[in-house]
């Protein structure tokens, strides 16, 4: 399951607002259970409704907590005392009596629950404190890896081109642009005694939806694949190894192809194109 | 003992939420006598219920605040079309033109002032259909004629605003 996926659908939202059917809900519970970073989620969504009703709070009228306390105890005595008529509970329907819990034993549930919320509280938001400062900094180290990375992927090709320039048995071959009006350019650097063949890509626009460049090589007059040029290195620069192992060939050609290449180029859209010295 | 023990715990309940719980119950329900009945309903029923409380359900206090909400929406849907009318004149258009309310959720039905005003109006008629009025997300999509992914991911970015604006 995609678990960003399934934040982004909002169903926890709703669940905190009780805005699901039963069947739902329990859906929602059984997943939730089985991912705890979707029981992070919904401890922050329930932390909003909570401030929202908070900020929402109002000035009690006077009168109304002892009323209440009055129909509590008066809940809790009747038991104990001479049983009361029965139109005295009849008069409040609207109230659920429990079964048959004795009422000692809710007062001591409540004593706990008073303890448990209030500690829970306060270790929640020091804890939610913690983990949005923890978030922030992880998110701020990954950052800085990844520059890191590629800053060293940068200076590794610079290091790959100074050498393989130094190499006497290799020959840069210029490919100039084929769309009259469009200035392009990439270079290929060929070792005919080695086969190996290095692209490094000086200017070209980063290929459109669903497009990619594929790199040709032409052996006795055909056009051979050298596979597919990833975006990054039209988009990045730097130069590229290609996989193939080229020992004779009458020019190179870069053109743009349907996403994942084509078995042959297709003619009018061969975008740059250079021979051998 | 016994019932002092239980005047304690009442105490710490009635002092920690019961304000909150008021602020949710008044936003559904305007009168203030019925407000006040309300909010005894929803304490008894939670003082009863508390050892029904499923801790896997989520928080207590949203816990208690959805047992306010659906004690004062029961009592709004109860009384009828008429106490509704009285109430909140207005609140009707939802049901047959839903387009003119969008305007019409304005801050003093949800009363947060500029906190829901930061919310777009096709947000904040969500909320307000969801957690004012206690409309499953079935009957959002039904009575706003919208998807119910659209529902569910504009609720989603409502509370996310919410969210923004409580942890600053």
């Amino acid at each position: 399951m995609n678990i960003q996926e399934y934040i982004e659908s909002g169903i926890l939202e709703a669940y905190v607002l009780d805005a699901l059917s039963p069947t739902e809900r329990k859906e929602v519970e059984a997943v939730v259970s089985a991912y705890p970073e979707l029981q992070e989620e919904l401890q922050a969504i329930s932390s909003a409704m909570v401030s929202l009703a908070e900020t929402g709070a109002m000035e009690l009228p006077k009168d109304l907590k002892e009323r209440i306390w009055d129909e509590i105890s008066g809940v809790m005595d009747a038991p104990s005392e001479k049983p009361k008529p029965a139109p005295a509970v009849a008069a409040r329907p609207a109230v659920p009596l429990p079964a048959s819990r004795p009422n000692w034993q809710r007062a001591a549930v409540w004593a706990a629950v008073a303890v448990s919320v209030l500690t829970n509280f306060l270790l929640l938001s020091q804890k939610n404190k913690l983990v949005t400062r923890q978030v922030a900094l992880q998110h701020k180290v990954d950052s800085l890896q990844e520059q890191q990375q590629y800053l060293a992927s940068v200076v590794a090709d610079y290091d790959k081109e100074r050498e393989m320039l130094a190499d006497t048995s290799m020959e840069a071959v210029l490919m100039k642009t084929m769309q009259p009006g469009h200035p392009m350019a990439a270079t290929v650097y060929w070792s005919r005694k080695k086969g190996d063949t290095y692209l490094s890509i000086q200017k070209l626009p980063p290929p459109p939806q669903g497009k990619q460049y594929q790199m040709w090589v032409i052996q006795n007059g055909k056009p051979v694949s050298m596979g597919v040029i990833p975006d990054g290195l039209v988009t990045r620069g730097g130069m590229a190894r290609l996989d193939m192992e080229v020992t004779n060939g009458q020019a190179f050609a870069i053109s743009l192809e349907k996403e994942g290449g084509s078995p042959t180029p297709t003619m009018d859209q061969i975008q740059v194109m250079g021979k051998p010295s | 003992m016994l019932r002092q023990q239980s005047r304690e715990a009442f105490d710490y309940l009635y002092q920690h939420y019961a304000a909150a719980l008021y602020g949710v119950i008044r936003r559904i329900i305007f009168d203030e006598e019925t407000a006040k009945d309300v909010l005894q309903e929803s304490f008894v029923k939670i003082w009863n219920h508390i050892d029904h409380y499923d801790s896997n359900r989520g928080r207590i206090y949203t816990w208690m605040i959805n047992i306010a909400r659906h004690a004062a929406i029961d009592k709004l849907r109860s009384k009828g079309e008429v106490m509704r009318a009285k109430i909140r004149p207005g609140a009707e258009v939802v049901h047959t033109e839903p387009t003119t309310l969008k305007t019409e959720v304005s801050t003093d039905v949800i009363g947060l002032g500029n906190l829901v005003t930061a919310l777009k109006p096709e947000y904040a008629h969500i909320v307000q259909l969801a957690y004012y009025e206690g409309y499953t997300l079935d009957e959002i999509s039904k009575t706003l004629d919208i998807p119910l992914g659209t529902v569910k991911t504009r609720m989603r970015h409502a509370i996310k605003i919410l969210r923004e604006h409580f942890s600053s």
